[in-house]
């Protein structure tokens, strides 16, 4: 019985192929400026299709005239075209996303029309060719939530990425070199479908600081997606807490092999040097701001030689200090690809090396990679693809020995006057003491990843990826023994000569075996039930390993290796690290009709990291959409809404603790006793963590998709919430355990980021119009702030390597300034009000200076008379109260592309609003000559042009009101020019036009007689323009690290100017 | 021809479950794997020379802490009420016997050596770990029980020596008691680890 049903079955199967007549269809397709397109899709249903030649013509038999065709191409929108004899098809290039695409989410495929996730994708040609070397910087202001920071120009260096806010607090903020790496909670990135978290890489085996993603070229990489909430970021479970961004390199596409050439070359222009007097100028305005402040003829014996001696050679001279270091810079990059798409075999390789030199003599970054796309079809049912990409990136970073601000010997606030002599010798040593040092920084990375799919049955299908990334640091360094020339001019003593080799691997293996089960269920009326379950195992193992030799007192200082080093100064180790995680995920995405969808998933790690009665952790997220523009009552307005999606998620994603081994109580070899090794717990995390477990981050989003007049206006908008809790914290431990603290989950340390995204596109002019003009805003308001904190709520202060404080409180931002009150200047006696107790003026500085006129203005919160930041006198808060927040409120950007018959403009800009940050380059600047004549006369004197400070003389004016305090170099130095009041806080706004590229594509007549497919110059100018603050004096807004301190050392942001040609044939 | 299908579908099957639930049992070794890199408390106490070693850890943080801000010399001399200080917060001179007694209640530039005791409990936390762990190894690890034993009372003499240099009652500002104060202080903490001590560490 069975058996004769199946061939019932089979028949009618068979017979249902071959029961209509074929109609014949012959066409062209041709894009937008008449040129045709190979390679793209024409298509009458899931089995009949067929692909344009290489003129762009083709021939299909489909089953009746008048049946739909879809026409299909990469880069271009699609057309649904009514048969006919004979056709010819435009189509025209997609700027935005079209909603045919697809997207991976988890180890899901789904269709941007019917996923429930909130994400944003920026395209591969919206990106290319732009002078970067890694892609997180391109994003700023393109999507939709992302708050990207390029806090540095130096190239090679990641800028800081956060995703819907900041949800990490660091308690570490005192190490500079921490607090710039560490403070911020980044996103994950999926390359090709492999999870990297650059930031394990760089705790583990980082002795470059050289950003990871600055391994892929740019051109490689096809698309990327950003992944923002629940629905799409817990399906990677205990990695997804803080967004993941996807990003997807390009394949071969064409159906004849093509062969692209494509090379830029640029200068970066020399930045702006800081306005400073020299000589005999900066001598006359030294000794007038003296004179201004002479209270008797006393203090002019006290005066320093090196300001009243103007005839000694040693001090009279006009010594230009920046000048030492900047220079004109050059960037120069060329990709070679080839690539091919048959029906069997699918190919793209590239070849690419770029070359940026910096604007600080000794910085830049040069890479070469090599990347090869492969897929083969290898039966109907069963594919193949092999990714393998290979990279070398080699980084000049001066003298710099850890990520610091530190670009030259001096930054910008420590200058010395100019007044120093600096002869021949001196100064070759200071330029030329970079060719002595070696620094040499070297990442490689290689990828290999391989995928099978297979089709076991037409719902099932199986599909397989195995893949290995290995990422190498290699640091050599070697710094000669006379380096610190500086040094010694300032009385210290000079540098032993030192030398180091590092040499770290970061291995990550990934193995996933996923089954997908996609299933429509067709109701009688008609209505589809669609399915799609997708069922994953992965396993990740990582294995950091490495080794460091170093020493000092090399025999000569040629010798740069660690070589000849005396026993005693000879030191070095090895050290290996390996994690392992195991995960099931399950992801179920249904809709009826494409109309109403539902998404759920659900996700278990169990990873080493974590304590033996906590290994597992679970991640669901749930996501519901309605298409609202598919309903009835919506049709009549069809011509203005073209397109309306509701859709919200909830969910919980993770984040894991960054040491691999945090639940073992791990001992340390904490010297030698009498000979013998002594070994003793790690007082400061030495603890067993049987229960450590992951960090929680819950999401909940609700978002609309709206596309109006005919897709001519688009609008993306998300409302989310974003709570994190159990976050690593450092707990005190008391004093009478002998251990200082353990670092473990906070069960009440929640931080909650609020806030809303918007992504509005638009083609302003018609699409009939000869110039076409796109447009696309994208806007994001983060509201961050503390929601819960260990013991009870009690407050946190925590002071910065910078001296400022920071307040965490409950109902506070992170990272909060928690700073003095400063209101002004007191410009007369009268102006100063008494202390309530003892009846005299009020004090600063724990009652040693009674304040007099030209003092600052601090406000006395607590009121005892006194105003001090109060650690001292028993008072924990003193008169600080939260001072600013330096995390944005609003970032965005907004760009632009015209285009007009063979020339296009791409315009791009990004801007911040709403930050406080503090301006520590012109606080140093002021305390370098406060209060205390010596620092006064040999430090470089900073321009004051603007600045109107308090005299005693202009004083004499009853109405007169300064802008600034007095600056008297004769003694009364009570440490007002530092960070520990609100003076020097500015708000850090800024809107930037980041890159301004004008393309001109050759018209296909000309290449048609050259025999080349496309031809296409481009020039391009970055870092156009700035518009800041009116009161704010930083040359760059955005060169403020991520706890919003500007210390003027970052390396400055140039000037690029590039000009590039592409051929393709 | 339905008959092989079915043989297929059900080979299919069988091999993606089996693939699975091996590489689900190889995982499970490597997720509770320590590491090799530093020791760790399961892996240490096993051998008598890594006892040796923990002890020297002993020795040497109490070395550490006695000689840090010269807390050895004030505790045990300047108690005696026969000194001032000099110049500066570091140097010190004998009193002139027609001065008054200074007690070292205020020590400026010091608080953190000289009224913070808290490091010294890291020797205790040392002594307790080594009580708590050397009594369970196994008797393999040591060449007698009376070597294991020598161990013991080792840990025990620094936990009660520990404790009898400590002040006798908390926090005080006034923390360095005159000469004749000490003999009151209140040895009877300390004592029952003296007098175990005793019968292990050979005369």
């Amino acid at each position: 019985m069975k058996k004769f049903l199946f061939l019932v079955l089979c028949a009618f199967y068979v017979s249902l192929s071959y029961a209509q007549q074929g109609f014949p269809v012959a066409g062209e397709v041709v894009d937008s400026s008449g040129a045709p397109i190979a390679g793209v899709t024409v298509k009458e249903s899931s089995r009949n299709g067929t692909l344009t030649r290489e003129d762009g013509t083709f021939t299909l038999t489909v089953k009746k005239q008048g049946a739909e065709l879809t026409f299909s191409f990469i880069g271009y929108k699609t057309e649904k075209i009514a048969a006919a004899a004979q056709l010819k098809v435009t189509l025209h290039a997609s700027q935005q996303s079209d909603l045919s695409d697809v997207v991976v989410i988890g180890t899901q495929v789904q269709s941007k029309r019917t996923t429930t996730a909130a994400l944003s994708t920026v395209s591969g040609d919206e990106i290319e060719n732009l002078p970067s070397p890694s892609v997180d910087a391109l994003l700023q202001g393109r999507v939709a939530g992302l708050n990207v920071q390029v806090y540095s120009g130096e190239p090679g260096v990641a800028p800081t990425v956060v995703v819907r806010g900041n949800s990490r607090i660091n308690t570490n903020i005192g190490d500079n070199s921490v607090a710039q790496a560490q403070a911020m909670s980044g996103p994950l990135y999926v390359i090709d479908g492999v999870p990297t978290n650059p930031e394990d890489i760089s705790n583990n085996i980082d002795a470059t600081g050289t950003n990871y993603l600055a391994g892929i070229n740019i051109n490689d990489i096809e698309s990327v997606d950003v992944q923002k909430d629940a629905a799409a970021t817990a399906a990677w479970g205990s990695k997804g807490a803080n967004g993941v961004i996807y990003i997807k390199t390009r394949k071969g596409t064409s159906k004849t092999p093509q062969f692209r050439i494509n090379a830029y070359t640029g200068i970066t222009q020399r930045p702006d040097l800081l306005k400073t007097y020299t000589g005999s100028e900066e001598r006359q305005a030294k000794l007038a701001i003296i004179n201004q402040y002479i209270t008797s003829p006393d203090q002019l014996d006290g005066l320093p030689q090196l300001l009243t001696d103007s005839l000694n050679p040693y001090f009279n001279n006009a010594t230009d200090w920046q000048g030492l270091f900047y220079q004109n810079g050059t960037i120069n990059n060329i990709d070679a690809t080839v690539s091919a798409a048959t029906d069997a075999v699918n190919y793209r390789v590239s070849m690419n090396y770029y070359n940026e030199t910096g604007v600080i003599k000794q910085f830049g970054y040069q890479r070469y990679s090599i990347r090869g796309n492969f897929n083969f079809k290898i039966s109907p049912k069963l594919n193949t693809s092999l990714i393998i990409g290979l990279s070398k990136g080699d980084r000049q970073r001066g003298m710099k020995y850890y990520l610091s601000d530190e670009n030259t010997p001096f930054s910008g606030a420590s200058q010395p006057s100019s007044f120093y002599l600096l002869n021949g010798f001196d100064s070759s040593n200071y330029t030329g003491l970079y060719s002595k040092i070696r620094n040499k920084n070297i990442n490689d990375a290689y990828n290999v990843s391989f995928n099978l799919n297979y089709d076991i049955f037409p719902f099932l299908k199986y599909s397989f990826q195995g893949s290995a990334n290995i990422s190498t640091s290699d640091r050599d360094y070697f710094e000669p023994s006379n380096l610190d020339e500086v040094a010694i001019l300032q009385g210290g003593s000079a540098t032993e000569s030192y030398a180091e080799s590092d040499h770290g691997t970061f291995a990550t293996y990934f193995l996933n075996n996923g089954l997908n089960f996609i299933k429509t269920l067709d109701t009688k009326n008609g209505n589809k039930h669609n399915f799609a379950v997708t069922l994953s195992q992965q396993y990740t193992s990582d294995v950091s390993k490495g080794n460091q030799i170093y020493g000092y007192n090399t025999p000569t200082n040629d010798i740069k290796v660690v070589s000849g080093i005396p026993q005693s100064d000879l030191g070095g180790y090895s050290y290996y690290k390996k994690d392992a995680m195991l995960s099931l995920v399950g992801q179920v995405q249904y809709d009826y009709n494409s109309r109403y969808l539902l998404y759920l998933s659900y996700r278990g790690d169990a990873s080493s990291r974590f304590g033996a009665n906590s290994k597992w952790g679970y991640f669901p997220a749930i996501g519901a959409g309605w298409i609202i523009s598919d309903e009835s009552f919506m049709q009549g307005a069809k011509s203005i809404v073209s397109f309306l999606k509701l859709r919200g998620s909830w969910g919980i994603a993770g984040s894991q603790s960054p040491d691999f081994y945090a639940p073992y109580n791990s001992y340390d070899v904490s010297g030698t006793y009498d000979g013998q090794q002594a070994i003793q717990p790690n007082f400061n995390n030495g603890l067993t963590k049987n229960d450590l477990t992951w960090t929680r981050t819950e999401q909940k989003n609700i978002g609309i998709d709206l596309r109006l007049f005919n897709s001519r206006i688009s609008i993306t908008a998300d409302i989310y919430d974003k709570l994190s809790k159990d976050d690593y914290y450092d707990f005190t431990l008391p004093f009478f355990t002998g251990f200082n603290s353990i670092s473990f989950n906070a069960k009440d340390l929640w931080v909650d980021n609020r806030g809303l995204d918007i992504s509005i596109n638009t083609r302003n002019l018609s699409p009939n119009s000869k110039v076409q003009w796109n447009s696309q805003l994208v806007f994001t308001y983060n509201k961050n702030a503390i929601a819960k904190l260990p013991n009870n709520n009690r407050i946190m202060t925590i002071k910065d390597g910078y001296g400022i404080d920071r307040i965490f409180e409950v109902g506070q931002p992170i990272y909060e300034l928690y700073q003095m009150h400063y209101a002004g200047v007191y410009n007369h006696q009268d102006e100063i009000p008494f202390n309530p107790l003892t009846g005299k003026v009020i004090t600063y500085y724990k009652g040693y200076y009674p304040v007099k006129p030209g003092y600052p203005i601090w406000e006395d919160i607590n009121g005892d008379g006194d105003v001090w930041v109060g650690e001292d006198n028993g008072d924990q808060y003193g008169d600080r109260r939260p001072a600013g927040n330096p995390n944005p409120k609003f970032t965005g950007g907004f760009t632009n592309d015209i285009t007009y018959k063979n020339f296009s403009l791409q315009i791009s800009s990004v801007f911040t609003w709403k930050r406080t940050v503090v301006n520590t380059f012109f606080q140093q600047q002021m305390d370098g000559i406060g209060g205390n004549i010596n620092n006064f006369a040999k430090n470089r004197l900073p321009d004051l042009s603007d600045v109107n400070y308090w005299t005693p003389g202009k004083a004499e004016d009853p109405n007169y009101k300064a802008d600034f305090p007095s600056i008297t170099p004769f003694g009364g130095y009570f440490y007002q020019f530092w960070p520990f009041s609100d003076m020097w806080n500015v708000d850090g706004s800024y809107f930037k036009i980041k890159y301004v590229m004008l393309n001109y594509q050759l018209p296909t007549s000309v290449t048609k007689r050259l025999k080349v497919d496309k031809i296409n110059a481009y020039v391009m100018m970055d870092n156009v323009l700035i518009l800041k603050n009116k009161n704010n004096t930083m040359p760059d807004p955005e060169l403020v690290n991520s706890l919003g301190v500007y210390t003027g050392g970052l390396y400055p942001q140039p000037h690029k100017y590039t000009i590039g040609l592409n051929v393709q044939f | 021809m339905k008959i092989n299908l079915f043989k297929k579908k059900q080979m299919k099957w069988c091999l993606s479950a089996t693939a699975l639930l091996l590489l689900f049992a190889s995982c499970n070794k490597a997720l509770h794997d320590g590491p090799i890199d530093s020791t760790y408390g399961d892996a240490f106490w096993v051998s008598q020379s890594n006892v040796e070693k923990a002890t020297a850890a002993l020795y040497g943080q109490f070395r550490a802490d006695i000689r840090q801000g010269q807390s050895y010399f004030i505790f045990g001399d300047l108690t005696s009420g026969t000194f001032l200080p000099a110049s500066n917060n570091s140097n010190f001179q004998v009193k002139a016997s027609t001065n008054p007694p200074y007690n070292f209640s205020y020590v400026p530039y010091k608080e953190g050596d000289l009224q913070d005791w808290s490091r010294f409990y890291k020797v205790i936390a040392q002594a307790n770990l080594i009580l708590e762990n050397v009594p369970k190894m196994s008797a393999s690890s040591f060449p007698s029980e009376s070597s294991r034993n020598r161990y013991l009372g080792e840990a025990l003499f620094m936990r009660a020596y520990t404790y009898f240099i400590l002040p006798a009652s908390g926090e005080i500002p006034c923390m360095f008691p005159a000469p004749l104060m000490m003999l009151t202080m209140d040895i009877s903490h300390p004592l029952p680890d003296l007098m175990r001590t005793k019968s292990w560490i050979p005369a």
